[in-house]
Order: C-alpha cells, then sequence, then structure tokens
C-alpha cells in the first residue's frame, strides 16, 4: 500500500474530518482584532509622546535645565516610548501571523507603522486626549505624576521650576500650592518681574483661583518657599497672573500690564 | 468516485473531498511524486514516507484553511516543508539539502548557470561531486530557495508563499545564493 492509501485508510479508520472554516476565520479575526488594538495602542502612545515633547515649554525650560543628560532624562518619557516599541512589535508579529501578513515587506511595514503612529498621535494629541488622559492618570495611579507623567521635568524646585495645584491664597498676593509629592509651598510672587518698574502698591493683582493646576518658574528662597517670577497655566503657555494698574477708571476698566499674561 | 475528477483543478477536487474523503486520494496521487521529492532533498530519503504520510494528514485537517490567493501546490507545500522543519528540529538537525542524487546537482547548477555568469568552462569541467559539496556550504536558507526554484522550479510568488516570505526577501536570497555557490565553487580545488 502507497502513501496516498495508507493516508485515506488512516482518515478512514480514525474519522478524521478537516477542521470546519469559521475555526480559521476566527483565527484571522482576532489576529487582526490584536493588530488593530497594537496599532491603537501605538497610536495613543506616539499621541502622549508628541504631547510630551510638543507642550513642554521648552524656551523656559532650557534657561533653567542646561541642555544635556539631566534634561533628556527628565524629559524623556519613558512609559510612552516603551508601550509605543512593544506593542508596535506586537502589531508586527500578528501581521505577520494573519494569511497574507508575510507578504508585505518589513521595510514598508516600517514606514507604514511609523507614518500611521505620527499620523494618528497627531490627531491624538490635537484633540487633546493625551492631556485629559495624562491628567486622568495623574490624579487615579500612584506614582504615575511622579515617574511618567511629563510633570516631572516641572518638578525641579532647585532649578528653578515647580508644579501643582493652588491650595489655598494668602495675604500678600502669596498662595499655598501642593507640588507632586503633595509638599505645601508657600509662594510669593516677584512683582519686580512681573511688573519691573511698576509701583507695586498701584497694582491689582488676580492670583490663580484655588484648584487650578500651574506651573511655577522663579527659585527657592526657603524650605518650601518659593518666589515666583512666572505663573503660567498647566496646559499651555498662558500667564496665570493678573496684573493691571489700579486707575481712577470705573471698575472693569483697567489697564492690563500684558508682561505676565503671555511668556 | 468519477474518475474525471482526477483531472479537474485542484480547487474543484478540494471541493469534492469536502463531501467525499475519497477524493482526497486524487490530490495525494497528482502530489506524491513532487513532494516526496522536495521532503527527500530537505531530510534524507530514510524518512520521506513518514512525512510525506504526516503532511497529507496535516493538509486533510486543515484543508479548510486552504484558500486564494495561494495555489494549491504552495500551500501543500509549506505543509511539507514545515512538516520537515519541524521533523528536523525535534531531531535537533538542520535540514540538510545534500540529498540530491548526482545529476540533480548537475542540473541545479545547469539551472542556475543558464541565468547568472558562472563560466561555461567552470560549468563543463565541475563533477558532481564538488557540486554537492558546494552546495552543503550554502547556508540551509540559500539552498532552501535554490532547490524550490531551480529543481522544483516554482515561481518566486509561489517560493514566498511555500516559506511564508516576502517576495523582495526571495528574490533577494535567490541573487545571495547564486553568488555565494559561484564563490564556493571558483574557490572549490578541482
Amino acid at each position: 500500500m502507497n502513501a496516498p492509501e495508507e493516508v485515506l485508510k488512516a482518515i478512514k479508520e480514525e474519522h478524521l474530518t478537516p477542521k470546519p472554516r469559521w475555526h480559521y476565520q476566527l483565527k484571522e479575526r482576532l489576529l487582526w482584532a490584536a493588530f488593530a488594538i497594537c496599532v491603537l495602542v501605538g497610536i495613543i502612545s506616539t499621541g502622549f509622546v508628541l504631547y510630551t515633547i510638543l507642550e513642554n515649554n521648552w524656551l523656559v525650560i532650557q534657561d533653567r535645565i542646561p541642555f544635556g543628560l539631566d534634561l533628556f532624562l527628565s524629559a524623556f518619557p519613558y512609559l510612552w516610548v516603551i508601550l509605543l516599541l512593544g506593542f508596535g512589535y506586537l502589531a508586527f508579529f500578528t501581521l505577520r501571523e494573519t494569511r497574507s501578513g508575510y507578504r508585505y515587506q518589513t521595510a514598508s511595514l516600517m514606514l507604514a507603522g511609523i507614518l500611521l503612529s505620527i499620523g494618528g498621535g497627531l490627531v491624538w494629541y490635537k484633540a487633546g486626549a493625551a492631556a485629559q488622559i495624562d491628567e486622568f492618570l495623574a490624579s487615579h495611579s500612584v506614582g504615575y505624576e511622579q515617574v511618567f507623567s511629563r510633570s516631572r521635568i516641572w518638578q525641579q524646585p532647585g532649578h528653578g521650576l515647580l508644579t501643582g495645584e493652588v491650595v489655598e491664597l494668602l495675604d500678600e498676593d502669596d498662595f499655598k500650592l501642593r507640588d507632586l509629592h503633595s509638599d505645601i509651598w508657600e509662594v510669593s510672587l516677584d512683582l519686580q518681574s512681573m511688573a519691573p518698574g511698576k509701583d507695586v502698591p498701584q497694582l491689582n493683582i488676580t492670583r490663580p483661583p484655588v484648584g487650578t493646576r500651574v506651573k511655577l518658574v522663579g527659585q527657592v528662597t526657603g524650605p518650601l518657599q518659593f518666589e515666583a517670577q512666572q505663573i503660567l497655566d498647566w496646559q499651555g503657555r498662558r500667564g496665570m497672573v493678573r496684573i493691571e494698574l489700579r486707575s481712577p477708571l470705573p471698575p472693569g476698566r483697567m489697564m492690563p500690564l500684558d508682561n505676565s499674561l503671555n511668556n | 468516485m468519477s474518475e474525471n475528477l482526477a483531472s479537474q483543478p485542484d480547487e474543484v477536487i478540494i471541493q469534492a473531498v469536502f463531501k467525499n474523503p475519497d477524493a482526497y486520494l486524487y490530490l495525494m496521487q497528482k502530489y506524491q511524486g513532487p513532494l516526496s521529492a522536495y521532503l527527500r532533498r530537505l531530510t534524507g530519503p530514510e524518512e520521506v514516507e513518514d512525512l510525506l504520510q504526516e503532511s497529507f494528514i496535516k493538509a486533510y485537517s486543515n484543508l479548510a484553511d486552504f484558500g486564494p490567493p495561494l495555489k494549491f501546490s504552495s500551500w501543500l507545500y509549506r505543509i511539507a516543508h514545515n512538516t520537515a522543519v519541524s521533523h528536523l528540529r525535534k531531531l535537533d538537525r538542520r535540514p540538510k539539502l545534500v540529498n540530491f542524487d548526482q545529476d540533480e546537482a548537475v542540473s541545479l547548477i545547469d539551472r542556475i548557470a543558464d541565468k547568472t555568469n558562472l563560466p561555461k568552462e567552470l560549468e563543463r569541467k565541475m563533477e558532481a561531486e564538488r557540486i554537492q559539496a558546494a552546495l552543503s556550504k550554502l547556508e540551509p536558507k540559500y539552498r532552501e530557495v535554490l532547490v524550490l526554484r531551480f529543481l522544483e522550479e516554482r515561481e518566486y510568488q509561489e517560493i514566498a508563499d511555500i516559506l511564508r516570505l516576502p517576495m523582495g526577501t526571495v528574490s533577494t536570497l535567490i541573487n545571495r545564493a547564486k553568488q555565494r555557490l559561484k564563490v564556493i565553487l571558483e574557490g572549490e580545488p578541482r
């Protein structure tokens, strides 16, 4: 008996039947679903990388931390880069396992992956989703903010950078701020920097309200005491202290000093 | 079972297999020869029969997985290739591919020489033993593509489908394999 006859005999004796088609269709769909999830995580991670890079006030930061290893270590978005690389590899692997995935050249796949990640990541970032999720993770996961969030770079009081939430407004334009390590700082305003040459008693100062997340640029003046030269919106570059000249004009018609409104 | 079925395209026979397993005999008979030769080149003559049967049973069990754009022969060769490779892996051996006879070895060189600039003089003077020795010095990935291309006479796309590689990679492998073989042969003492 030759091989084909042996095989046919075995098929009949052991009642072998072909596996059903749905088995392969299901496997193929699961692979494509896994691929789609990996691509999505890759896009989201790229969005966070872009958010971390583009959303920081580099001119201000570089003024305080010289370009070098320190700056790199405090700004590099480890978590998102690791996720991007990990899920990028998984996406590549799952695609290769699909029915026709092996037909694509590695270089083409990598190029498509890079373009897709950057394109999708930009949309994700521009839609504000990266910022919102970063905030969410920062407030809901222990250690995220200190270790992974872009806020790390702003938690360097020794370099004149501090971030946190305004928790109390004090007299004489001071306020209290809780930083990333939950330390409470007493922040005073350096009005000579904010409104140079102006007579302080003549100024009407509006501080950020309690609960506002801000970034401070200034210097440490004592234990948990910080003198702010600039107070910026957490998400952007907008100045968060409004300084106006007191004037004889009716209320609401005050003359603003714009130097603290934008950096 | 109609004898006419044997002359039908593979796809028609496959549809018949789902209704009646006897139809599978036609497919096996059609591919028994080429697959045996291919398996012998991969593993040696001793294991061919077992590996052939194992490949046919795997193909039968997974028949519903076959479909366009693959050709059935490519799909079947892929199963045979994977079966042979996993068998060799179990034995902790690499594909030998030195199992072609001397005629096959010379034939392979003839076909490569037609398409490359291997010197005619060299081509003629080469003894079969030297060719076999040279082939055995090639890395398995290069021998594999040379055999599929020049002995099995498979198209690039078919080789790509059998080995699950992009077609550009197959093309590169074949070119490199030819170059390496040429270098080995030219460096061999006559």
